[in-house]
């Protein structure tokens, strides 16, 4: 009983491409999602938006052919010629009405997938049988389960990274490192953000730097400090100190401090209050010896 | 004198037959001889195992010496063993350069502890953590003969609390049984919803008939194989068939879960896919109180980590495995648990994070993805069906 509906994969679609450029007879277009079924020689592309329908976007995914996809967007389809393509708009619930106005004009074609407490399909069916039989229905769903597979896109504030950025430091000085680079640890904290274009990428790095820069000088005081460089992505966090202790415990005590100015910092960046959900508890924990396995001979 | 392994093999078998072995290590009178397994993080060549032994040994303060077998080196340290100090030894193979095997001739006690502080001083090691159908798939490729269970969920409860007026039929569990009829009796007990949840196992015992007569061995979850008879071969070869396993299911683990993204500016493809666990939710204990704790460092999970509740029983977890310094991304709930492992980042947390739940959480925990493959699945542990 998995925790997160996926009737796509239940039909055969996977997920080909994320962020793929395709052209088309008007131009270029770039598709958040290509999922494709090869099995049934179908493919489904998915526009991710908050309730607008840009008329030029709109109008090019309405040109896209599956030929056009298979010869410019990196994807494989038995015959593309007879493929069946299908286009989805995937809109939070209260975006479902002005999204499907937008369509009707530009794009009559595509359907708008909502995805909330139910996951639904309004307008046109899709051309792909399994699929429109698969949405006659809604589906539930538990937003809270959704998998964290990408944590970042193009209009993600570094402070909303602090937490595991926060992390993927605390993990390099576990680690021992004397230095990591902002770029490793944005890597660390978020997969595959490279892909998400220059431009981003240089600034995610100038503003984590400048996020840590400033801890360096703050909560992280002693503990680390940030170097520049002329290349934004290799500026580097130079590791001072690292938890030391003879005992067990006394290296926990000391990594708990550490993580604890480490919270500091991210609850500072992120302004979340530390306790995010009102029964959270905050124990006191000891260091139980946990029995272990060994026996003696 | 030459030292390489045929003088190892000697000397671990004068061991075995209890006569006066070679004096290069030492060794406890009436110790079993016993194997360890220790996995080096990312060693890929014979170069990077030995620098990797060389250091945690100076970090650990224990001394390792070079033989005249490049892949082939002895460790020794002084440890102190219920008051006394104690000399430990070990024969330290890395031909395998990111699974090594440690065989000692010195107690189990003494041998624990000096093998913790070197992997306890050294972020790139950990000892091998052998989820139950792991050992049990070992189990079954000899002849069983009894098993341990080791439960207990301990570690979740705050200290004040009076166990007694907790709802759990059963929160620690210990169990040892030996004999041909060990399969029947474990099923016995799985059928049981009173020990179901417990049934967590810490060690197999089985053995192998030879020419030098009948071998019998106990492997633990964390590796530790030891062994009574007159058979080193036998010993060896379960050792080699331990770590033949134990590396497929790691490397299957970090090729299945690895997650990467992949690309560039004409698109890309997301690879991996994060770790789902199925669950029981404990009768006993609060959820929150239960991540609170997971996430605290506290021994054996050894993850020190930030919650973000999202829910009341919904937990966003951010955290560093303690050991490793592996950053770790959980989603936690009662009944289900992600875990997201980056690429390029250790299979053993993940086989760490596993078997101690199932020896402190719920030894009955699933796997499941879309994919609906088990890997955790006695079949696939055997390598029979390895995941795409």
């Amino acid at each position: 009983m998995p925790p997160w509906p996926h009737p796509l994969y239940n039909i055969g679609y996977r997920l080909a491409r994320i962020e793929q450029p395709v052209g088309v007879e008007g131009g270029e277009v770039c598709a958040d999602l290509v999922l494709t079924a090869e099995e049934r020689n179908a493919a489904l592309v998915v526009e991710c938006k908050e309730g607008t329908v840009q008329h030029q976007q709109a109008t090019r995914y309405e040109q896209m052919t599956a030929v056009d996809l298979v010869q410019t967007g990196n994807v494989t389809l038995p015959n593309p010629n007879e493929a069946l393509l299908g286009l989805a708009y995937a809109v939070a619930p209260e975006h479902v009405e002005s999204t499907l106005m937008g369509l009707a004009k530009y794009a009559p074609a595509a359907g708008v997938l909502e995805v909330g407490s139910e996951l639904k399909w309004h307008g046109p069916p899709p051309v792909d049988p399994a699929l429109r039989q698969m949405l006659s229905a809604p589906i539930s769903t538990d937003l809270e389960a959704v998998p964290r597979l990408l944590l970042v896109d193009e209009a993600t504030p570094a402070q909303d990274l602090a937490g595991p950025i926060a992390n993927a430091l605390h993990g390099a000085i576990v680690q021992g490192r004397d230095s990591v680079t902002i770029s490793s640890l944005i890597e660390m904290a978020c997969w595959g953000w490279p892909n998400f274009g220059r431009g981003f990428q240089g600034k995610l790095s100038r503003d984590v730097q400048k996020m840590l820069k400033d801890a360096a000088s703050r909560e992280l005081s002693g503990i680390v400090s940030v170097e520049g460089a002329r290349n934004q992505s290799y500026a580097t966090v130079r590791i001072h100190g690292s938890a030391t202790a003879t005992t067990q415990a006394g290296e926990l005590r000391a990594q708990r401090a550490l993580r604890g100015k480490l919270e500091s910092f991210v609850l500072r960046v992120s302004g979340r209050p530390a306790n995010e959900y009102p029964g959270q508890l905050r124990l006191e924990v000891s260091d139980d010896d946990f029995e272990d396995d060994l026996s003696d001979d | 004198m030459t030292i390489d392994r045929q003088v190892m093999q000697r000397d671990l078998a004068a061991h075995l037959a209890r006569e006066e072995g070679l004096d290069l290590l030492p060794q406890s009178a009436h110790a079993d001889l016993k194997s360890y397994i220790v996995e080096a993080h990312p060693a890929d060549s014979l170069q990077t195992a030995s620098r990797m032994l060389s250091e945690g040994g100076e970090r650990a303060d224990v001394k390792v010496q070079e033989t005249d077998d490049p892949s082939l080196f002895l460790l020794m340290a002084t440890v102190l063993n219920e008051g006394q100090e104690e000399e430990v030894g070990f024969w330290v193979d890395v031909a395998n350069p990111r699974f090594w095997l440690l065989h000692t001739k010195t107690n189990a006690s003494p041998a624990g502890t000096a093998l913790r502080r070197l992997v306890g001083h050294s972020p790139r090691l950990d000892t091998a953590w052998l989820p139950r159908n792991q050992l049990r798939s070992v189990q079954s490729r000899f002849k069983p003969f009894g098993f341990r269970l080791g439960f207990d969920e301990r570690p979740f409860y705050r200290r004040e609390v009076d166990m007694l007026e907790l709802e759990e039929p059963t929160h620690k569990l210990n169990v040892e049984h030996a004999g041909v009829g060990a399969e029947r009796i474990y099923q016995l007990l799985e059928a049981n919803e009173l020990t179901r949840r417990a049934m967590a196992v810490a060690e197999v015992a089985f053995w192998k008939s030879s020419g030098d007569g009948t071998q019998l061995m106990r492997l633990t979850r964390q590796g530790r194989l030891r062994s009574t008879g007159q058979s080193l071969d036998s010993h060896l070869q379960a050792a080699r068939a331990v770590v033949r396993s134990y590396e497929r299911f790691i490397v299957n683990l970090e090729l299945a879960f690895g997650l990467q993204f992949s690309g560039d500016d004409s698109g890309g493809i997301l690879e991996g896919r994060p770790l789902s666990i199925q669950t029981q939710k404990p009768e006993g204990f609060q959820f929150q109180s239960l991540v609170e704790r997971l996430v605290s460092g506290i021994e054996p999970f050894r993850i020190l980590g930030t919650v973000d509740w999202r829910a009341e029983e919904v937990a966003w977890v951010e955290a560093v495995d303690l050991h490793t310094g592996a950053p770790l991304r959980m989603d936690l709930t009662p009944t289900w648990m992600r875990v997201y492992l980056g690429h390029g980042l250790c299979g053993n947390t993940l086989a760490r994070f596993i078997t101690n739940l199932q020896r402190a959480y719920d030894a009955s925990l699933s796997y499941f993805d879309e994919a609906s493959d088990d890997l955790f699945a006695q079949e696939a542990q055997a390598g029979e069906a390895l995941p795409t």
